[in-house]
């Protein structure tokens, strides 16, 4: 039995005279009447206010029900009722409109036979791509923003008139040895966050079985977030970490780094002078007389050329007191130390794992 | 075909769209988290709602399956409750199971699908199950005519739909 406690209340007479009516139509004694009403408004109010909550964003319809006490069938049609409309956001209608688009094996459709058609004898230069993009282009199909950036980069290393375009590029960049290959087999890059990670991580066995059978002379890596899982690849391959680049992938601000990180990787290797019987000095030299980045040079010198963050680069230069801006006389930050470093990619090698020298010192 | 975490609300509607079966030609496994299953298949409202029949018969032939929290995902499930006040039991799990897993998740409300994105998973918006899952032109009209409907979805958000299903049948 219910534990009741006697209450008293005002009503207003008009109020009590309805109440009598009521009663008497229903059967029941006044105070029964009354506690079922109040138990009705009751829980009327805790849904009025559920939906409220929903209707002002605070909850979902299932919070709405918990926070109500019905079920979310009940809460659901009371949304319904109240007219509180179902808004859908832009990212539906793009998911929608991509629905159209080429799927998944359209996308990639033949491009595994492209890419064994342009598969040169010998590797010299493996680039290593996420995957192909999702709206269909790719580097073999001489279509897409990667083909174009990297043979401008040719064409920036080797001179306009000597790369061909279109697909004559493609068999002129597997004649130099170049070759693209791709962690997943399938468009990522509309997927979010863990799901496309683990696509990533799911291409490293793929990528250390390619590393085995080409032993490409030089890794290229595009978009540094696939770095950890390229090095992974080649970690497992034996490959020379010392040999592998990380580039942006060449879109807006980062095409033009991308650009000329990848020419001065051809300058490189393409020198007629043994890059490893060169030294630092002397390509410091080429350059126009400039002293922060013979500083820059001289620190990773010091430190055998091994990777160093730009701060780290900065801080010995502030602690050695190498260099100081004419300007101001202050020592340079590190954001000056990553700029001089891509202002001159033919000096200095920029990945994941920050800044060194593009040549070893003999 | 790929598992997608299916939330209550989703579940309901298209269990009174009849569109439940809608998942396997959309290349989805649906996976329903248990607190999403009290929620939808409890006998206690079955008279009153049948489409909790629906969803419990669903259940028991393999149209939808059940998926057992870890004891990682049900910890993550009760953190989501404590620290994002308004969303449901059912939410959560689907959440966390979603999230440890790298799974899609199909959830309703334009704040679920926020707060999906914001935990890193991928939201799918009923509407795209319908679409993916539906071949017909006529009856993905009817049924997003009738989700409009229950839902008292936008008028210009129905026109922009009625609009893509016409230039989908087109191509």
């Amino acid at each position: 039995m219910n534990d009741r406690v006697l209450v008293n209340l005002r009503l207003d007479r008009d109020v009590l005279e309805e109440l009598d009516r009521a009663s008497a139509d229903a059967g029941l004694d006044r105070s029964e009447l009354v506690r079922r009403l109040l138990v009705d408004g009751l829980r009327r109010s805790r849904v009025d206010h559920a939906l409220e909550a929903y209707r002002d964003g605070l909850a979902s319809a299932e919070a709405a029900a918990e926070s109500a006490g019905v079920s979310l069938y009940e809460m659901l049609e009371r949304i319904s009722e109240a007219g509180v409309p179902y808004r859908l956001d832009d990212e539906v209608f793009e998911a929608l409109d991509r629905l159209g688009e080429p799927g998944p094996r359209d996308v990639t459709s033949g491009i595994d036979d492209l890419r064994s058609k342009y598969r040169p004898a010998t590797v010299s230069l493996l680039l290593v791509g996420e995957s192909s993009p999702a709206g269909g282009t790719h580097f073999y199909r001489a279509d897409s923003n990667l083909f174009r950036a990297v043979r401008a980069a040719y064409a920036e290393a080797l001179g306009e008139a000597t790369v061909p375009d279109g697909e004559a590029f493609l068999r002129f960049f597997s004649d130099r040895g170049g070759w693209l290959v791709d962690l997943v087999d399938r468009p990522v890059n509309r997927i979010p966050g863990r799901p496309r990670k683990d696509h990533v991580d799911a291409g490293i066995d793929g990528l250390h079985g390619t590393l085995v059978k080409t032993r490409p002379q030089r890794i290229v890596v595009i978009k540094s977030s696939i770095a950890g899982a390229v090095r992974q690849a080649a970690r497992l391959a034996g490959f020379d970490d010392a040999r592998i680049d990380v580039l942006p992938f060449p879109l807006y601000q980062w095409r033009r780094t991308f650009i000329d990180q990848l020419a001065a990787i051809l300058r490189a290797d393409a020198s007629a002078e043994p890059a490893r019987h060169r030294r630092t000095a002397e390509v410091v030299a080429s350059y126009a007389p400039d002293t922060l980045h013979e500083a820059m040079a001289a620190v990773l010198e010091v430190r055998a050329n091994r990777w160093a963050s730009a701060r780290a680069i900065a801080n010995e230069i502030a602690r050695l007191d190498l260099f100081r801006r004419p300007r101001d006389g202050e020592h340079p930050p590190p954001s000056q130390i990553s700029a001089r470093a891509r202002k001159y990619p033919d000096l200095f090698q920029i990945s994941d794992q920050g800044i060194r020298l593009r040549r070893t010192t003999s | 075909m790929a598992p997608i975490l299916v939330d209550a609300s989703p579940l309901i509607y298209l269990a009174k769209l009849d569109a439940l079966e809608c998942f396997a030609p959309a290349g989805w496994e649906p996976l329903v988290p248990p607190a999403v299953v009290a929620e939808t298949a409890s006998a206690a409202v079955a008279y009153r709602f049948p489409d909790a029949l629906t969803i419990s018969g669903s259940l028991s032939s393999g149209v939808l399956r059940t998926v057992d929290l870890t004891a990682p995902e049900q910890e993550e499930a009760g953190r989501l409750a404590e620290s994002i006040k308004g969303l449901g039991r059912g939410e959560c799990e689907a959440l966390a199971v979603a999230g440890a897993r790298g799974s899609q998740v199909v959830i309703f409300e334009r704040q679920g699908r926020r707060i999906a994105r914001a935990l890193g998973i991928a939201a799918v918006d009923p509407v795209e199950v319908l679409f993916r899952g539906t071949r017909d032109r006529a009856l993905l009209r009817r049924r997003i005519s009738y989700f409009a409907d229950m839902t008292a979805m936008r008028a210009t958000d129905v026109e922009a739909l009625i609009a893509r299903i016409e230039r989908r049948m087109e191509r």
